[in-house]
């Protein structure tokens, strides 16, 4: 087999305070920053090498994410838009037991889309072990529609579909 | 008094006399416990021994108890009493302040008396050569042995993304594991610099320290760079990064622009980033140790052939250094060998090394091809910058409209150009993209400049052309023949082209997709002709339009009868 090309990738994942971003990454990655960054900072970075994935035909590349877990936002601000700046990719995280914390995410997708038209997008109600209702999901659904792009529901406490929100988005980059 | 009193007092006395001397213990003993200084002295060789001995026996079970009490009361007294605490506290903390510097700098005299004793052999002579050479002075440059400074780690990173580009480790300096995330969490501390301190976001982070290592870092267009550093940087160290990030984006500023996270070796950037690393590695001296008089005898053996070995190594370079000023004094009393004022060439361990400043792009460039084409065997060192752009850009503004004037191509007044990151932007309104794509060319043969972003948009269309870009002619299924409204469309288009002046006109053949390719190019470029012919009776010159079937079929169309169309487009 040929060795694949390796591609480093930023991506990052964006939401409101406590939808469970940092723990999404903590279940899919153990390499990282001290938690102090992100709130010192406003960001951590974590980074992950996906197995090889086959692009094209004969074409086999390995991507090595660098997870820019951005601390929670309320609205888009400067620091946000700075921080989103060459990222080839976005993790829109809602919590599926709070409703408030899926409406701000069609915001920041359009900012993110504004700035990187070919960005890849995958959008997450995290806590699905816990009860939620499912007027949270429709709202998921229907901004996934409107950017046409992929929904799934993780539970960053058991992992449930965590590494495959992250492989989802790696077939977008 | 009488006879019982008498009697009282006989019995009585030896006790009362006893009483007495109680009250005057027990008021002197009250007077001592009033006076807590005395009372201090009384009990202190007590309290002292007893405490001794306590803390002899259970050494833990007193600090355990104390530290509580001992804690909250040193904690108020700091509250209360800061600049007490702070007067009580200095001469110890003071004196231990003062006992590392002087430990510090016992060690850098060390350093340097050592750097000293070693200079007065051959070294020595070395150096003094050097520094007449390079006319750097020979303090600094001893010195400069005395403090080892080295360049750990060099990264070159992606600006806004933070993925890393290539990473150069200096030899014995062990790998940094994760660095990929490393450089994504400096860009983002750097972003978060720029965007909390810097109002305008233009200013940059330059330098971080980390106990004895320091990160510098250096901004380029696409890329950063950070240098990881250890000891004290020589003076000219800031000023080689900046020609390196000159060199670096002049070299490599295309594979950076397009550069999309791919892990590949890049040799070239390597090799450049290991030489500029090598140009400061300073040794670091090592610890002298006792030798014994037989050991003496040995290394002092040692040290002579050592030092035939250095001075054959030594003394070759010497002259070749010296051969190399020679021919550049002839060559420039010749006159073959002309450089700007500005620029100072020297010789400096077998290289060229070309410093100073000059004010255009491609007065560096001859320079450097110039110093190159003389001396085709000995590495050149560029040390040179230009002066910003910006100091240019008028003089540039009028030649760039001169040479318009005499290319014969129309002046444009409102062309502006501004210099963003080092790249020159040409901005103005023009008549097409053509002459955009002209003037920015121009715009690159004068500045010299490395980058040129054309931003010249085209000026608004006059409502003339405009409406006729608009326009539409209609055919029938599998026809070619204008019908009475396309003819009534086309006068009217003539009508509107005749008092405009303009390039040409594009007439745009269109077929439905239910023929073969062939046959829908052959329908589409009949229908277009057609067209061309109607206009040509009209007035309008045959030479001044041109027809373009290049994609007859236009698969954007829902309804199948809009697909058979002719469409125009006027270039002015």
């Amino acid at each position: 087999m040929t060795t694949p090309l390796v591609l480093n990738k930023k991506v990052c994942l964006i939401g409101r305070f406590g939808v469970g971003k940092t723990s999404l990454v903590e279940r899919f990655v153990h390499n990282r920053f001290g938690e102090e960054y992100l709130t010192t900072v406003g960001v951590r970075v974590s980074q992950k090498l996906l197995p090889p994935l086959e692009k094209a035909p004969g074409q086999v590349v390995q991507y090595r994410l660098l997870i820019w877990d951005i601390a929670g936002v309320e609205k888009f601000d400067r620091m946000t838009a700075t921080y989103l700046k060459g990222a080839a990719g976005v993790l829109a995280v809602a919590d599926l037991t709070r409703p408030t914390t899926a409406d701000i995410l069609e915001l920041l997708l359009r900012e993110f889309r504004e700035r990187n038209a070919d960005g890849g997008i995958v959008l997450l109600g995290n806590k699905n072990d816990l009860t939620y209702s499912e007027s949270v999901t429709e709202i998921l659904h229907a901004i996934g529609k409107q950017f046409q792009v992929p929904v799934l529901l993780t539970s960053a406490k058991t992992g449930n579909n965590v590494e495959q929100a992250f492989l989802k988005l790696a077939e977008q980059l | 008094m009488d006879q019982y009193s008498h009697l009282k007092k006989l019995l009585l006395q030896p006790e009362q006399e006893q009483i007495q001397k109680l009250e005057a213990e027990l008021a002197r003993l009250r007077e001592q416990l009033a006076d807590k200084e005395r009372l201090l002295e009384t009990i202190k060789p007590v309290i002292s021994e007893t405490l001794s001995q306590k803390i002899r026996e259970s050494r833990d079970e007193v600090a355990a108890a104390l530290a509580p009490v001992m804690g909250a009361a040193i904690k108020k007294q700091i509250q209360e009493a800061r600049d007490e605490v702070v007067d009580a506290l200095y001469p110890v903390i003071g004196q231990t302040i003062r006992k590392s510097i002087a430990e510090a700098m016992k060690k850098l005299v060390a350093s340097i008396n050592e750097r000293l004793e070693q200079s007065l052999g051959l070294r020595n002579i070395y150096l003094r050569l050097k520094a007449r050479i390079t006319g750097v002075p020979y303090e600094q440059l001893v010195l400069m042995r005395a403090l080892p400074f080295r360049i750990l780690h060099v990264y070159v990173i992606q600006k806004e993304s933070g993925v890393l580009i290539h990473h150069a480790t200096a030899p014995g300096v062990d790998v940094v594991p994760d660095k990929e995330m490393i450089t994504g969490m400096l860009t983002a501390i750097r972003q978060f610099a720029s965007e909390a301190f810097s109002q305008d976001q233009t200013r940059e982070l330059n330098k971080i320290s980390y106990e004895d290592v320091e990160i510098y870092l250096e901004n380029s267009r696409y890329v950063y760079l950070a240098f990881v550093i250890e000891g004290v940087p020589p003076g000219n160290f800031e000023e080689a990064v900046h020609a390196l990030e000159n060199e670096l984006h002049r070299q490599f500023h295309a594979y950076f622009r397009s550069f999309s996270g791919e892990e590949v070796p890049l040799p070239e950037l390597d090799t450049r980033l290991r030489a500029f690393m090598d140009q400061f590695q300073t040794d670091v001296p090592a610890a002298r140790s006792k030798k014994t008089p037989s050991m003496r005898r040995v290394m002092a053996v040692a040290a002579v052939l050592i030092g035939i070995v250095i001075g054959s190594l030594v003394v070759p370079d010497i002259w070749r250094d010296f051969r190399l000023n020679r021919e550049i004094e002839k060559l420039r009393l010749s006159g073959q060998l002309a450089l700007p004022p500005s620029v100072e060439l020297a010789v400096n361990d077998g290289q060229l090394m070309l410093s100073g400043t000059l004010n255009a792009w491609n007065t560096r460039n001859d320079v450097l091809k110039r110093v190159r084409r003389l001396f085709p065997n000995v590495p050149v060192v560029d040390r040179l910058t230009v002066k910003p752009f910006s100091t240019q850009l008028q003089q540039w503004q009028t030649q760039v409209q001169d040479s318009l004037k005499k290319l014969g191509l129309p002046e444009v007044p409102a062309l502006r150009l501004s210099v963003v990151d080092g790249a020159v932007v040409v901005e103005g309104p023009v008549k097409n993209k053509m002459e955009a794509m002209k003037i920015a060319s121009l715009v690159g043969k004068i500045t010299h400049a490395p980058i040129i972003v054309n931003v010249m948009q085209e000026a608004a269309i006059p409502a003339e052309i405009s409406w006729i870009n608009r326009q539409k002619v209609y055919f029938a299924f599998g026809s070619t023949t204008l019908s009475d409204s396309a003819r009534q469309v086309l006068r009217e288009i003539a009508r509107r082209l005749q008092p405009l002046s303009f390039e040409e006109l594009v007439i745009y053949g269109f077929a439905d997709s239910l023929g073969t390719p062939a046959q829908n190019r052959r329908m589409a470029r009949k229908r277009a002709e057609s067209v061309r012919n109607f206009l040509q009776q009209l007035g309008i010159p045959a030479n001044k339009m041109r027809i373009d079937v290049q994609n007859p079929v236009d698969r954007q169309v829902t309804n199948i009868a809009e697909a058979r169309r002719v469409e125009f487009r006027v270039m002015p």
